[in-house]
């Protein structure tokens, strides 16, 4: 997460103590992202508060260079006539969406209590799950793309594939993750090289891996069936 | 801030300064009184004000003429408790409310008041004066304002909450709202205590804090108020404070008027401390099990913590804490 986004969240926690204030941003796989120029950061709380944060955010003058959205069915802007006239000006782009109650949050000693940050897995599905919405300046497939960047990239970013799938399954997207699975590893043992015929216990993940794969393999018939009959 | 109100926010100080002059003259006391004193008092005034509010004892309507013919008079007529005047100098109208009824010994005394780049002194109700008559405005069904003067109400709670932050809200002000009470009382021959009085003012506040969409404080009252304010604007989440704070002052005095002192700054302690989100949790989950409206509970909670503070201290009564 970069240092700005922290100062956003700890802004945002600071004047709001009684909400569980999640932040995040793109900047860990912005490579995912073809047709995003800038980091996005989210704020996201629970229902009630998303203008109240939205209407504070947009009079706070540390908050002079961004342009916030809320994620709503269309979304908006409060500052929108402010951002056209001083386009150049603005170099932030924030989205306060909601989102509550998430399951192992992380605060970082240091941080306001109420301040939590998600792990990449969920932040990944968050993303597919408000894109798909309508609530961000990404599109579905550009959220499509990046929960696949991370899967393929599980090493180098520290991705659990099975945390991934958990979260999903929660935001119903289950086989989403299952189908990008599938189409990542069509033929490919998964996770390690060999099967171990050893007598070792094979990894949760590897086990889990396979099944993922199963399922993903169902839905990618299901939407081959489909695409014949479109 | 609306341009015109401040032509006529500025006009009043004027038109005080010319009465105060003529008031002088004739050897009558003039005070000046309401909502344009009252931001006279403050060290710097927060919202325009555009009536011009005096307690004299003289004939009222001699005075006023004084200022023809520079100013064009029109006599609006009489209430139980004002004349009413409109003063119109070059398009800039001045409403002139004049009271016979004069502020009780001490609550009023000799202050420069400085507008529209001119320095005069005058006789001007004091801060513990003006917070006792604002909190006995608030309330409604005895002695107070009537149900529709939403705009009035909110200008009330507004300057109220500005004078208890300047601690106005001393003992000497409580007696105050005892003589405002037992005046206003007199004038509508009913026989409200000033418990009663501030009970009923914590009920209306209560309904009017201008948070969710049950509130009896309206967008419009709202959007029209901005117009008084001379720096910023007023939000819903910024005045609820203002109306939960003024709850919690009058409820203490209802609760116990001898120990009014000890309450409120036990309340303002409390609120002043730092809030964890456990804390306003547990806080606002306690509220409903008292039977709390668990809309506002819930959006203080999110929008304006320390008065969710006051507000549990409102319904959860320090006994059962």
């Amino acid at each position: 997460m970069a240092n700005e986004t922290l100062r956003v969240g700890k802004r945002i926690a600071e004047l709001f103590p009684g909400v569980e204030i999640a932040v995040w941003d793109i900047s860990e796989f912005f490579k995912a992202f073809q047709d995003v120029r800038r980091n996005i950061v989210f704020i996201q709380a629970e229902k009630d508060a998303l203008k109240p944060i939205l209407q504070a955010a947009a009079m706070d003058k540390s908050f002079k260079n961004y342009l916030f959205y809320l994620g709503e069915r269309k979304p908006m802007t409060v500052n929108e006539t402010w951002a056209k006239a001083k386009s150049d000006e603005i170099h932030n782009v924030a989205v306060i969406l909601e989102g509550h109650n998430f399951i192992e949050p992380i605060n970082l000693p240091g941080w306001p209590e109420n301040l939590i940050t998600l792990p990449l897995e969920y932040q990944a599905s968050e993303i597919v799950t408000h894109a798909l919405r309508g609530q961000l300046p990404i599109t579905p497939e550009e959220a499509v793309n990046a929960l696949a960047w991370l899967m393929q990239h599980k090493e180098e970013t520290g991705t659990d594939i099975v945390v991934l799938r958990t979260y999903a399954q929660r935001n119903y997207q289950g086989w989403l993750v299952d189908y990008v699975w599938y189409q990542l590893n069509r033929g490919k043992p998964i996770s390690t090289p060999e099967r171990p015929s050893n007598g070792m216990v094979m990894k949760a993940e590897n086990i889990l891996g396979e099944k993922y794969r199963d399922n993903g393999s169902r839905v990618a018939r299901a939407i081959a069936q489909v695409e014949e009959l479109t | 801030m609306n341009r015109e109100f401040q032509k006529r926010h500025d006009h009043v100080i004027e038109t005080l300064r010319l009465l105060t002059a003529q008031a002088h003259k004739r050897g009558e006391t003039l005070v000046f009184v309401g909502g344009s004193a009252l931001q006279a008092a403050l060290p710097k005034p927060l919202r325009l004000s555009i009536d011009l509010d005096i307690a004299y004892l003289g004939e009222s309507e001699e005075l006023v003429s004084t200022l023809k013919p520079e100013y064009a008079i029109t006599d609006n007529g009489v209430s139980a408790i004002f004349h009413y005047y409109r003063a119109d100098k070059n398009g800039v109208i001045t409403k002139i409310d004049v009271t016979k009824a004069m502020p009780p010994e001490g609550a009023y005394e000799v202050r420069k008041i400085t507008g529209n780049g001119q320095t005069f002194t005058a006789n001007i109700a004091t801060p513990e004066y003006l917070l006792a008559s604002k909190l006995t405005a608030l309330s409604i069904g005895t002695i107070g304002r009537q149900p529709d003067q939403e705009l009035r109400f909110l200008k009330d709670v507004f300057d109220a909450d500005a004078l208890i932050g300047l601690g106005y809200a001393t003992l000497r002000m409580w007696g105050f709202f005892e003589k405002v009470c037992e005046k206003e009382n007199l004038l509508r021959g009913t026989t409200f205590t000033p418990s009663q009085v501030a009970k009923e003012a914590v009920k209306a506040l209560l309904a009017a804090t201008p948070l969710h969409s049950s509130t009896t404080t309206g967008a419009s009252a709202l959007s029209t108020f901005q117009e008084y304010l001379i720096d910023g604007r007023a939000r819903q989440t910024t005045l609820s404070p203002a109306f939960i704070k003024t709850a919690a002052y009058l409820a203490a005095y209802a609760r116990d008027h001898s120990k009014v002192q000890e309450t409120t700054s036990s309340i303002e302690k409390k609120a002043a401390s730092s809030l964890t989100r456990e804390m306003l949790l547990e806080t606002e989950k306690d509220l409903i099990s008292h039977g709390a409206d668990r809309k506002l509970a819930r959006e203080l909670r999110i929008t304006a913590p320390r008065a969710l503070v006051y507000y549990h201290w409102i319904v959860v009564p320090p006994a059962e804490e």
